[in-house]
């Protein structure tokens, strides 16, 4: 085998430090590009879009809420008086729970939430409060009890979490409904988003997980909490 | 050189392409109006298996979820007593 000339080893070498370079220029781009390039969700985004009243389905989701508070109440006082499925294991869970640290009052009820029965909304035409046309809505948010008592699906699971942790004292301010296309499953999901007191945001998710921080693979369409709407995908700012 | 920089203008340009239907572009001249009619009629059905790798609870927090359980168990076996009418929503 004759041997390579000088000239030619370096240029042999030469060559493969531009390969090289272009591997690790291709790479750091991708990393970029790609649409699974963690975003980070922050509380302080500009994307404030109005009052809960404006989403209608929302804001009367909390109005019944607010009207079925009694009898939370009712059955948090006097376990005699918990009437209704769900509302005495719903007692036990928001009493013990109130004495816990925070992160285990997440694991506590991200568990106890996402243990419930999974059921798909039924699609239903509706006169719009917005359009002010007749809609097909495919997505019917719940109240605590209602979740309790049929069960849900992911925005249900979510305002259930919501719920319960405001009834254990966390401020509203800390607490959004967030709404993402999930790339993986390519479906639009809802989770609870806790802000921290480091202002990081922790994720309570319907598959057990808890996310502390980046959420790979969402994009962040909207939150919902008691007092305001925010939209990120339209109202970029 | 001139690979470099083609191979950087192809992943823009894959990268634009690929957040083509995301609303983001046409969402900027949306009004309120507009932006809340396309976010309540959003269909937000996604369902997720549990993972695994699920935040690991302690014995405390097994034994509060138990009890919740046996709370619910109980009620349901009275409920069987009497029929529900709930399922016809």
């Amino acid at each position: 085998m004759p041997e390579l000339s000088d000239d030619k080893t370096m240029g042999r070498s030469y060559r493969w430090r531009w390969h090289a370079g272009y591997l690790a220029w291709a790479s750091v781009m991708l990393l970029f590009a790609s649409p699974v390039f963690a975003e980070q969700y922050r509380f302080d985004r500009p994307a404030y879009l109005g009052g809960a009243e404006l989403l209608p389905n929302w804001a009367e989701t909390l109005s019944r809420h607010r009207s079925q508070r009694v009898q939370i109440d009712t059955c948090l006082a006097d376990e005699n008086l918990c009437e209704g499925r769900g509302l005495k294991s719903l007692r036990h869970i928001l009493l013990r729970a109130v004495d816990l640290e925070p992160e285990r009052q997440f694991s506590l009820i991200n568990r106890y939430v996402n243990n419930r029965h999974y059921r798909r909304d039924r699609s239903h035409r509706q006169l719009s409060a917005i359009s002010e046309e007749e809609e097909v809505f495919r997505s019917k948010w719940s109240t605590l009890l209602e979740f309790l008592r049929r069960g849900g699906d992911c925005e249900d699971y979510a305002t259930a979490k919501y719920f319960m942790l405001r009834e254990l004292g966390f401020p509203v301010d800390d607490l959004r409904v967030l709404v993402s296309y999930d790339r993986k499953v390519r479906g639009y999901h809802a989770v609870l988003a806790v802000k921290q007191p480091d202002d990081s945001i922790w994720f309570l998710e319907s598959n057990g997980s808890i996310i502390k921080g980046r959420h790979r693979g969402y994009r962040y369409i909207f939150a919902v909490n008691e007092q305001s709407v925010w939209d990120h995908d339209g109202a970029k700012g | 050189m001139r690979k470099l920089i083609c191979v950087t203008l192809a992943l823009f340009a894959g990268a634009a392409f690929a957040d083509a239907n995301n609303q983001t572009v046409q969402g900027q001249s949306l009004s309120v109006k507009e932006r809340l009619q396309v976010i309540e009629l959003i269909n937000i059905a996604a369902e997720k298996d549990q993972v695994a790798n699920a935040e690991p609870l302690d014995a405390e927090l097994l034994a509060i979820l138990k009890k919740a359980e046996s709370l619910e168990e109980s009620l349901e076996e009275s409920l069987e007593e009497t029929p529900a009418t709930e399922e016809a929503e």
